[in-house]
């Protein structure tokens, strides 16, 4: 297997174009799905097909035709309404000469032809049960699609799993995972390792369960399931399983860290982003809130929520699971993506994970064992006085808990987190990580709640408040390496939703919840050209080479999700769903 | 794993026929207070007490509905409104519809938009039977009269001061009436 290092420096997916370009389309469609290989990404340059960019997650393009010194001249090359205007935070895909587009509810499926741009090849609308809409907490987004071995899978909001053909949009399997009845849906971007689908459930304001599963790529069948509460055995936790602190070490830690059976409502669900070292055949994903809100209800750690887990995507059993935040009383998530690199450290290469956390630390870890190399802050924190690397604990500030009959002021960050799910991007070339940011604080008072089944189970009341700097959003490029920020650029009036780009051509697009999609020098942070679109952004913006050998830049325009609570002012533009491609 | 459980004996389905609801309508009423039994109203519990969940049927479409253009027989009560608030908040509805009902997951309660119609049994339906995009079926879990309290405190949140209603002395309201969600923007 090429090692990590190689695999991470050469970020690009080489396209099956030399065939492509002398093949009929029909003959080209199907070589190109055979020929790109997730695990080689360097055989399909001008490609994006994944998520992610990469199975690192990185989010970065090899791709340099556009520059610090071209970009001012970028241009809509062309543009497709999807039809829905629901919150748009997937990435587009592009495999070969075919773009590939979901939407948010019903999760409408489009295969967009390249050669003539704008132009539909197929679509598929499948029928989620409309029952999902009103559990989904967050709007009723789809946060990204995969692609391998010529198919499109993705998840349907009604706990479905579906593979289409995508040469021509035929669904080939469905898999049930859960019922929306009790609260769970399904948002996450599945991760395809190994021949293996890999999902996770959302729910965690429902009193739902967190667990991750794979799905057979060929067949759909369930291959295995893990949970994130509960004993050892459903977390998968077995005597291979090293945690590199104290804290979470101890058996079946999944129950025992709750009052009596919560852990069966305690949320912990897996709607983040999962990355994957191909090397270490680890795959990394967080868990998200306990269930309920009101810790008062849940004394104890509350594990696993608020974590994250290295798991053996063959049979999802942990190699070491890290809790973020034990005992979680603000909405700290842990789902947010763990992006992978091999950075020089103490004097040594480390194999590292960069995370960036809803409770508002950045964490660089050791992900072959979980350690904790740096941590510090990247927004305005104040429920904690610092990670105590030798625990791997947080120093909490009692006075900052919420708790029932009493409301708590001034708590940094909000429910929304420092950052939330829009993932953010790491280059290379300049080892910075570019994170969007959220500089939101609140106030928050619990009140007892009872579990019943498809309604919230939350008990707290968290009005926002403004925190300090008087910013509410930034693109903060943040040394991963000391764990510190180089420079930020703010937004005062809006908090960043966007997923973030970053290029060879040392660019870093990103687009705001007011609809300026915007390209960064990489190095500088200077503004080197923005475009008004026509409705906030809330997607990651991709970068791909068309049939015509140019360099292209997309997102997804349409603002929604929680982003889109805090785009409802009398000046933000409204709901949308376009997707905006650019081009020199 | 997703099986359904028993129903506890206080969560048993009752399905009102359109005989029984006029029955209802007709009845004298009955005091306000006396009507949220069903519900118990602990104190707000130390530290370590976790609420044991209900684990009753999971409250999907499926229920009868009621047809004939009964008036709410609570409609406009002091009484009834505090019991629709407590209910309001009790039964979760605060969480999707917004603790002063702009919404949230669920529709805005206060902007005169019906989606399932504005009527008095419109309303009592919409709780009772539930609607087809996540709203529970509230008649497998509730008795109509809380219903019909619920219903007369949804109609109050669109037409009056709502808080007026607000009982005092209950941390979840004394918190609500500080403050409301993302004020961030006003």
């Amino acid at each position: 297997m090429t090692p990590m290092l190689a695999t991470f420096r050469d970020q690009r997916l080489r396209a099956a174009a030399a065939v492509c370009a002398i093949g009929a389309l029909a003959t080209c469609t199907r070589s190109e799905a055979a020929e790109v290989d997730l695990v080689h990404r360097d055989r399909t340059p001008g490609a994006w097909a994944i998520q992610g960019s990469d199975y690192a997650l990185t989010r970065y393009s090899a791709l340099n035709q556009i520059t610090t010194a071209n970009v001012s001249r970028l241009k809509t090359a062309w543009t497709f309404s999807t039809g829905y205007t629901h919150g748009h935070e997937g990435t587009p895909l592009v495999i070969g000469k075919t773009m590939y587009l979901v939407t948010p509810f019903p999760d409408k499926a489009y295969a967009l032809d390249l050669t003539r741009p704008g132009t539909v090849k197929w679509s598929h609308t499948p029928a989620p049960n409309p029952w999902a809409e009103g559990v989904a907490c967050c709007d009723v987004v789809n946060r990204g699609w995969a692609y391998a071995d010529g198919k499109l899978v993705y998840n349907l909001l009604d706990d479905r799993t579906i593979a289409l053909d995508a040469s021509s949009g035929k669904q080939i399997w469905e898999t049930k995972l859960a019922d929306v009845n009790r609260g769970i849906t399904m948002t996450m971007a599945p991760l395809i390792v190994n021949g293996k689908v890999i999902v996770g459930n959302s729910g965690g304001e429902m009193g739902a369960r967190g667990w991750i599963a794979a799905l057979d790529l060929g067949s759909g069948k369930l291959l295995w399931r893990a949970y994130t509460t509960g004993p050892d055995s459903d977390v998968k936790i077995t005597a291979n399983t090293r945690n590199f602190y104290s804290n979470d070490r101890g058996r079946d830690l999944g129950a025992t860290s709750w009052p009596n059976d919560a852990w069966k409502h305690g949320g912990a669900t897996v709607w983040g982003w999962i990355s994957y070292d191909p090397e270490l055949n680890l795959i990394y994903h967080g868990t998200s809130n306990p269930g309920p809100w009101n810790g008062d209800q849940r004394p104890g750690d509350n594990k696993w929520s608020s974590s994250v887990f290295a798991r053996n995507p063959d049979n999802g059993e942990v190699k070491w699971v890290y809790q973020f935040t034990p005992h979680d009383m603000w909405d700290y998530d842990g789902v947010n993506e763990n992006i992978l690199a091999d950075l020089p450290m103490g004097g040594r290469t480390r194999k590292v994970l960069m995370h960036f956390d809803r409770n508002g630390y950045g964490y660089t870890m050791d992900r072959a064992t979980g350690e904790i190399l740096a941590a510090n802050p990247f927004v305005a924190q104040n429920w904690s006085r610092g990670i105590d690397l030798r625990t791997g604990a947080p120093i909490v500030v009692a006075e900052k808990g919420a708790h029932q009959g009493t409301m708590t002021n001034d708590i940094c960050p909000s429910t929304s987190g420092g950052k939330d799910e829009e993932p953010a991007a790491y280059s290379p070339r300049t080892g910075l990580v570019y994170i969007p940011a959220i500089n939101v604080c609140m106030n928050k008072g619990e009140h007892q709640v009872q579990y019943i089944a498809g309604t919230p189970y939350m008990g707290s009341n968290f009005p926002a408040i403004p925190a300090p700097g008087g910013f509410k959003g930034a693109l903060i490029a943040w040394d991963p390496k000391t764990a510190k920020e180089v420079w930020s650029v703010k937004d005062a009036n809006y908090p960043l939703y966007s997923g973030v780009l970053t290029t060879a051509g040392d660019l870093v697009f990103y687009g705001t919840l007011d609809g300026v999609f915007r390209a960064l020098d990489a190095r500088t942070g200077q503004v080197l050209w923005q475009q008004q679109l026509g409705s906030g952004i809330i997607g990651g913006p991709m970068t791909y080479v068309g049939p015509d050998g140019k360099q292209y830049v997309a997102v997804l325009s349409g603002v929604g999700g929680v982003g889109g609570v805090y785009a409802k002012t009398p000046t933000a533009p409204p709901t949308g769903g376009m997707l905006y491609v650019f081009s020199l | 794993m997703w099986g359904r459980r028993r129903a506890r004996p206080f969560l048993a389905v009752a399905v009102i026929t359109l005989g029984a609801l006029s029955a209802l309508a007709c009845k004298p009423q009955q005091p306000a207070g006396a009507s949220a039994s069903q519900v118990p109203r602990e104190a707000t519990p130390a530290v370590g007490y976790v609420l044991r969940a209900p684990e009753g049927p999971v409250p999907t479409l499926g229920v009868s509905q009621v047809k004939s253009a009964v008036r709410n027989p609570y409609a406009g009560k002091p009484g009834a409104l505090e019991e629709g608030r407590f209910l309001y908040v009790r039964m979760n509805c605060a969480y999707c519809h917004g603790f002063a009902g702009k919404g949230g997951m669920g529709p805005d309660l206060t902007d005169k938009a019906w989606r399932y119609g504005g009527s008095d049994v419109d309303i009592f339906n919409s709780i009772y039977r539930g609607r087809a995009q996540g709203m529970p079926a509230w008649g497998s879990m509730l008795p109509e009269t809380q219903i019909w309290e619920l219903a007369a405190y949804v109609r109050a949140l669109g037409s009056v001061n709502a808080s007026r209603y607000w009982p005092t002395g209950r941390d979840e309201d004394d918190l609500t009436r500080k403050t409301a969600v993302n004020t961030i923007n006003r």
